[in-house]
């Protein structure tokens, strides 16, 4: 989906692209929850998406666009004469709409992905794609200490607040990051000892609790999914196909 | 007896010899060389060296996310958003993670892991180069300011090669891939915008990363 969403160019596919991504999603039966924040953070990303490109896309410079409104006009005091005035466009703004569809498109696969696929199997997924088996440690083990962070910094933000620290931000950036970098560096030592004394560099082959292995639906699915990506960059870029 | 001397002396100057030209063998009574002798950014990664940049990849993977969910808003606000959630929360943990590792390759692979997870999940692949760029440029510094990247001016000068690549990787690469322009006035301004915040970033990480290694040192 990011190949298509990166190498569409035209509208047309572009919101095929987006239908059929949220079709998958909606399929996936993720929570409802989880679908109205989905829903609520593509609305801000449309926005934002449409009001910077209406300002600053090369659609929106052209001379033939039509001016909505002047952001900086090109008269105002030494802003207007640097960039020659920042008017919102409505040829600018319907660009950066469409654009937005691509995000959203990679966004949705990557939602599906989180919602019907276990951190193991994502690893495990990974080592069969031939990753080398320290690597796949390190992964392993980072998606295993962010929930021990996230603790973590909870317990130091507790303590600052119950000393009366909490409040200026720039302060709390200061004194939480010192006692959780210091506490989870103590604890990676911990760690280091326990993975050397089980063995851990000693050269032979790792074994796994989740095993994957690529079956013949795996391949079908890959094939065709590869063979529709491939006819739709040949036909968009051989004969304009949709244009 | 002067010749089963001789005979023992050119025997060992032969075999010494051999050794150095066909084996590429040390010559007797010359010290040994171990990991310990190479400077300390050319040295082999130990377990706790993994595990600790395991544990910054973890912070960088919870960083990434929260960049993500919150990257609408540098779309909105090219120049308020892109230097706070790509520049001076990652910068951070990375240069922390150097300074606690102290040797070549630990940026690229905390860059790696930070982004091999957090950037699909969140649906910006297209992250993953933006990262792994910015972590081989900081460990090309520290193999080329060897142990003076561990000073304020070198850690630096190694923010402002991260910042400059990183506004222009993040316009003219990721968000170029995502069908949004900018033109040269916005970039421009972006580029010093973004050193004076990786800068701070460096200069914490410097300090987080320093004591820390006194901690894993013990």
């Amino acid at each position: 989906v990011t190949v298509l969403a990166v190498l569409l160019s035209v509208p047309d596919l572009l919101i095929i692209l987006l239908i059929t991504t949220l079709v998958t999603l909606v399929v996936s039966k993720i929570p409802l929850r989880h679908l109205r924040f989905f829903i609520g953070f593509s609305a801000f990303i449309i926005i934002g998406t449409t009001a910077s490109q209406a300002m600053f896309s090369g659609a929106a410079l052209e001379p033939s666009a039509r001016v909505i409104f002047w952001v900086i006009p090109q008269d105002f005091p030494f802003f207007g004469s640097i960039t020659g005035g920042v008017p919102f466009t409505l040829e600018g703004a319907v660009y950066g709409f469409i654009q937005g569809f691509r995000i959203i498109a990679m966004l949705a696969t990557s939602a599906m992905l989180v919602a019907t696929t276990p951190f193991e199997r994502l690893i495990a997924g990974l080592r069969e794609l031939g990753l080398p088996a320290t690597i796949m440690f390190m992964v392993t083990t980072a998606v295993r200490f962010a929930p021990t962070i996230l603790e973590e910094f909870r317990m130091v933000v507790n303590a600052l607040q119950t000393r009366g620290i909490a409040g200026n931000p720039i302060r709390m950036m200061e004194y939480a990051m010192a006692p959780l970098v210091l506490n989870s560096v103590r604890r990676c030592n911990q760690l280091a000892l326990a993975a050397d004394s089980r063995g851990f560099c000693c050269g032979r082959p790792r074994t796994s609790f989740t095993v994957e292995k690529m079956e013949t639906t795996d391949y079908a699915a890959l094939i065709s999914i590869s063979v529709f990506t491939g006819t739709l960059i040949t036909l968009q870029a051989c004969w304009g196909w949709f244009a | 007896m002067f010749f089963v001397i001789l005979h023992k002396q050119i025997y060992i100057i032969i075999n010494k010899r051999i050794g150095e030209i066909v084996n590429g063998e040390v010559p007797i009574g010359t010290p040994r060389k171990t990991q310990a002798d190479n400077p300390t950014f050319m040295q082999r990664f130990t377990t706790s060296d993994i595990i600790v940049i395991s544990m910054f990849g973890a912070a960088g993977i919870v960083a990434g996310i929260l960049g993500n969910v919150l990257h609408g808003a540098s779309g909105l606000m090219p120049f308020i958003g892109a230097f706070i959630l790509h520049t001076l929360i990652p910068g951070i943990i990375l240069f922390s993670c150097i300074s606690t590792v102290r040797k070549a390759g630990s940026a690229t692979l905390v860059s790696l892991i930070s982004s091999l997870i957090a950037m699909p999940l969140m649906g910006a692949p297209l992250f993953i180069p933006f990262y792994l760029v910015q972590g081989l440029l900081a460990d090309g510094m520290i193999v080329g300011l060897k142990e003076r990247m561990w000073t304020p001016s070198g850690i630096s000068l190694a923010a402002i090669v991260y910042g400059t690549v990183g506004i222009l990787m993040l316009y003219y690469f990721v968000l170029r891939l995502q069908g949004l322009e900018f033109p040269l006035y916005v970039v421009l301004p972006s580029i010093p915008l973004n050193i004076v915040f990786a800068i701070p970033a460096a200069l914490i990480g410097l300090k987080l990363g320093t004591r820390a290694s006194a901690v894993l040192a013990g």
